[in-house]
């Protein structure tokens, strides 16, 4: 009986047999098999005997766990008087279940094991799978899901299971595992805080993993910490006040299992909701940032311009713009519209004439190229005795700017069956198929999908073909840079050449005719914003002052300022500072301020609507206090008549909806914290024909966090009002009358 | 003193069921001294509970006046008479009406957790409370642990915490065997006997009745009979009681009740039979 087990009550007896009989072998048996299937298929792929191994190590644990658990339930059930009888058939469910549970594990690791031993033995077999899951892709890997869903939920029913007869151990034992849990997960919270690294560095996409078991160990242990400091810090509560006492009792309280079940289920509506607005949040804010730093990449922070045509004298402007405090760099620019044509293709273009030196430092171009150079502007000339490697193009699939993990050109010439890491690319979804049938169809070996695209082979023989054929069109041209859209829609090169056509044309000799200019593509950029890079192209300041036929004078002052947040109060500035009341200055802000509204609208618009989820966790806490008030209304009838008041009973309940606001606004700012950290690092992948980013942008703000928790404890406080003055309206005379 | 503990004058208690008016109490008048033991008997829906109430400041008389002490407490606020009731008087309810989240310690020291009393001052008490009760060794158990003798024995406890000069108790042992109840009938007496509450019980219980010195009966909402006996059982209750002494007035606070001295000196007992 010292265990706190009373065998006669017949509460534990069902779950108890449930438990043994039923549930632990059967979900042994599943996750048993899932993983042996999963190791079996893992393995056939290749490279994952590891996954299998940890896999069925996993499984064994659980067994063993089951199996000391079974024998001890035996021997306490051996120990409990309850007839000859009930004590055989206890004793048989014990062995029965320990013996199930000992040995369905080992069997089935053998069996995984033997499965994935088997594929050094049985290459054919592989094989063929190899040819299954060439043929279905998609739904082998829909099985690998299926499978890796079955096995955590099995795994799952099999640890609930053993949890369900956790209670049955010794106080001792049960403090010991925890001690030994917090004490492991205290050394590995300290090991990761230390070791990892926090967020993945650019360019460091292995480290990912790392970020991530550093996160799930700092998530493990806060939310053990938490768990473990609920009960002291409501102990610590109680002393605060009386109404504090009373609610923090009422809310741990076990006595009755339907309140405390709906008490925890408010504070998960309102943690689950404001976890959901926060994260939305975080996203919205995040596309926010994205596009204000791809307009501040792309635009200049302030743009000082006629409000029609050019303006000539700049220069001394430009000096005067230079000095004005703010300014860390300003530059001139010529802005037309033209059409541009390659062999391929036409398309309309705005084209940018600006000051290479001043370009540099104005605006990220020089970090957005992709391709090609800067210099190659002011440098022509060496456009025409390019590097082969320069001379690479934008292929139809989409690959991003990392010049790194691109594929080279020999790779794709000859790397049929290596089944190395593949490149990365992004695709748009469905197209892995096509592409597959596409390389079977021309007749190459192409194993893995994605591996090599005939453009990509178009450009390796090309690139081929160039370099043995004659030179033919080796004049020297003023340069150009595109964007990677227009590159793409043109089917543009670096070192290509391209016409300008202007409307504006010259006199012929038939009249008016359209203007021509040839151009030689000196690089390609990649911004991020799609209307970027479709439409502006970047020429040197005279070649574009020359084609526009502008002389010497320039549309604007392109301006970068050091605090891009006060730019519009460094406009007013360059203005007074300028003295010419024909130029204006714009800050990016104002330049932009219809696309901000519209985010900000959006962004209003998201925190209505799932603000209103807040409100429905907020009834949620109303309709458990409501029943909390009936429930303990005599309750409330003894404390009135031991000289509570009012107000006190007012209390009781208002700290009951504080407390629940608290520690589901505490929970969901936590969860919505890691679900924003996650998407961030982990990043949501976006299909980025849709979208133009490859990646689901977020961005947390600690102000934004800290008014959606005061929303929802506000918006919990407030439901608990009307439950607290029905609850000082209890009359203790009432409340108290004999049943 | 001359003054009673408490005193009803000419007390009225109408009731509005569905606008229909129902007189409860048709004018009691009664008076009960400091360190009495009453028995509140008759039939029901006589106004025992009624009654009761009006005592305990849960209810408010129609018309008439209640007197503690000689100060009408039918003239004070809402929260002069919730002081008022955790301060003067102790309950004890038929259902013990424990708080179920806490444990027997919490529950007697929970009067002194509503005036605001830290908890450090009130636990030594509670404990030495319980352990009068006889419950020294359920100090950590919670209501729904204890049986229905021990539960009723941390409600005389809690009753007994701010040491109050009058506790009202509702047929306490109403919901218990005969055994049970014999034991918590005695530990009434004891508490008479050692601090000098005094006690107005509303019961059914003949037992109970047979041994309390004094046995109010009421019918119809009025007094129907007065009785004062000297019997074997209760005299020790009467002889050694120590009623409060005068000194310790009604403006004296009780906020403190560990530093209250146990066991003063006992003045002269009040004559029982005093009043008419």
């Amino acid at each position: 009986m010292e265990i706190g087990i009373d065998w006669g009550r017949s509460r534990l007896r069902v779950p108890l047999t449930l438990t043994l009989g039923v549930l632990i072998p059967l979900s042994l048996a599943a996750t048993g098999s899932a993983a042996a299937m999963a190791s079996r298929i893992l393995a056939a792929v290749g490279r994952s005997e590891p996954l299998a191994l940890w896999a069925g190590v996993a499984v064994g644990v659980v067994g063993l766990l089951t199996l000391v658990l079974g024998v001890y339930v035996g021997r306490l059930g051996a120990a409990q008087p309850r007839g000859a009888r009930g004590r055989g058939r206890l004793i048989v469910l014990g062995v029965g279940g320990a013996t199930l549970g000992a040995l369905l594990p080992v069997l089935l690791l053998a069996l995984g094991w033997a499965a994935v031993r088997a594929t050094e033995g049985g290459l054919a077999l592989t094989f063929e799978l190899d040819e299954v899951l060439m043929a279905l892709p998609s739904r082998v890997n829909d099985g690998l899901m299926v499978l890796a869903a079955l096995t955590a939920l099995t795994a799952l029913i099999t640890l609930s299971a053993d949890i369900s007869a956790w209670k049955l151990l010794p106080r001792g034992a049960r403090r010991a595992v925890w001690w030994t849990l917090d004490v492991g997960l205290l050394l590995a919270a300290a090991w990761v805080t230390w070791k990892l690294p926090a967020s993945v560095p650019e360019g460091h996409p292995e480290l990912t993993p790392a970020v991530a078991a550093r996160l799930g160990v700092t998530a493990a242990f806060c939310i053990r910490l938490a768990i473990v400091l609920i009960k002291p810090l409501l102990a610590l509560a109680e002393r605060g006040s009386f109404g504090l006492l009373i609610a923090a009792r009422h809310l741990v309280s076990k006595k009755s299992g339907f309140l405390a079940t709906i008490s925890s289920l408010s504070i998960l509506a309102v943690a689950v909701s404001t976890a959901m607005l926060t994260t939305v949040l975080s996203v919205m804010g995040g596309f926010r940032m994205d596009l204000k730093q791809k307009i501040l990449g792309n635009d200049a922070h302030v743009v000082v311009e006629r409000e029609h045509g050019t303006f000539e004298g700049w220069e001394p402007t430009l000096l005067r713009v230079r000095q004005t405090p703010g300014v860390e760099a300003a530059g001139p620019f010529v802005r037309g519209e033209v059409m541009v044509s390659s062999t391929s293709n036409i398309a309309g273009a705005v084209v940018r004439g600006v000051d290479t030196t001043a370009a540099r430092q104005v605006t990220d171009l020089v970090h957005n190229l992709t391709h090609g150079r800067l210099d190659y502007l002011d440098h022509p000339e060496r456009l025409l005795d390019l590097p082969p490697e320069e001379r690479r193009t934008i292929l139809p699939l989409r690959i991003m700017p990392d010049p790194d993990t691109e594929p080279a050109l020999d790779d794709l010439l000859d790397s049929p069956g290596d089944p190395g890491p593949r490149p990365r690319f992004i695709r748009p979804s469905g197209e892995g198929e096509t592409e597959t049938g596409t390389g079977v169809a021309t007749g190459l070996d192409v194993p893995t999908p994605g591996q090599k695209t005939p453009t990509e082979l178009d450009d390796a023989i090309r690139a081929l073909e160039e370099h043995g054929g004659p030179d033919t069109d080796r004049e020297v041209l003023p340069g150009v840079i595109v964007g990677q859209e227009l590159a793409r829609t043109l089917r543009l090169y670096v070192g290509d050449e391209i016409d300008f056509v202007s409307p504006l044309g010259e006199l012929g000799p038939a009249g008016p005719m359209p203007k021509s200019r040839p151009f030689r593509v000196a690089g390609i950029f990649y911004s991020g914003m799609y209307e970027f890079d479709m439409k502006v192209v970047y020429v040197t300041l005279e070649a574009a002052q020359r084609f526009l036929n502008t002389g010497d004078a320039i549309s604007g002052i392109d301006v970068r300022v050091d605090d891009v947040d006060a730019a519009p109060q460094i406009a007013t500035r360059l203005e007074a500072a300028i003295g010419r009341p024909e130029l204006h200055a714009e800050a990016w802000q104002q330049r932009n301020s219809q696309l901000f509204g519209a985010l900000a609208l959006e962004k209003l618009a998201m925190f209505v609507t799932l603000g209103i989820a807040i409100l429905i966790a907020g009834f949620c806490v109303f309709g458990t206090l409501t029943l909390m008030v009936q429930e303990k209304s005599k309750e409330v009838g003894v404390l009135g008549a031991m000289g509570a008041s009012r107000r006190h009973i007012v209390g009781i309940f208002l700290y009951e909806g504080l407390l629940i606001g608290l520690l589901g606004a505490l929970g969901g700012l936590g969860l919505g914290f890691l679900l924003s950290f996650g998407a961030e690092h982990f990043g949501v992948k976006l299909n980025p024909e849709v979208y133009y980013i490859d990646r689901l942008p977020v961005h947390v703000d600690g102000l934004e966090f800290g008014l959606v928790g005061l929303a929802a404890v506000a918006v919990c406080l407030l439901a608990t009002i009307v439950p607290a003055t029905l609850a000082s309206r209890v009359r203790p005379v009432d409340a108290l009358r004999d049943e | 003193m001359s003054t009673p503990l408490v005193s009803l004058r000419d007390v009225h208690k109408r009731y509005l069921l569905d606008d229909v008016p129902l007189d409860v109490l048709k004018g009691v008048d009664l008076e009960v001294d400091a360190g009495e033991m009453v028995c509140v008997m008759g039939p029901s829906g006589a106004g025992k509970s009624t009654l009761l109430n009006l005592l305990g400041t849960l209810d408010l008389p129609t018309r008439g006046q209640i007197l503690y002490e000689g100060v009408d407490v039918t003239a004070f606020s809402p929260r002069e008479l919730a002081r008022f009731r955790n301060e003067k008087l102790g309950f004890v309810f038929q259902f013990h009406h424990l708080m179920p989240e806490f444990d027997a310690v919490e529950n007697v020291m929970m009067p002194g957790l509503v005036r605001g009393v830290p908890r450090r001052k009130l636990e030594p008490r509670a404990r030495a409370l319980l352990e009068e009760v006889g419950l020294g060794a359920r100090l950590d158990h919670r209501p729904g642990e204890l049986s229905g003798g021990e539960q009723q024995r941390v409600a005389l406890a809690r009753a007994l915490s701010m040491e109050p000069k009058l506790i009202l108790a509702d047929e306490p042992t109403g919901n218990l065997d005969s055994a049970t109840s014999d034991a918590v009938h005695s530990l009434l007496f004891q508490i008479n006997e050692t601090r000098g509450t005094t006690f107005l019980v509303v019961t059914h219980n003949r037992e109970l009745a047979a041994k309390m010195p004094r046995v109010v009966t009421m019918r119809d909402g009025r007094v129907e009979r007065d009785e004062r006996r000297d019997l074997p059982t209760a005299v020790q209750g009467q002889d050694g009681a120590r009623p409060i002494s005068p000194d310790d007035g009604p403006a004296e606070p009780l906020a403190e009740p560990s530093d209250e001295p146990r066991d003063g000196p006992a003045p002269e007992a009040l004559e029982p039979g005093a009043d008419a």
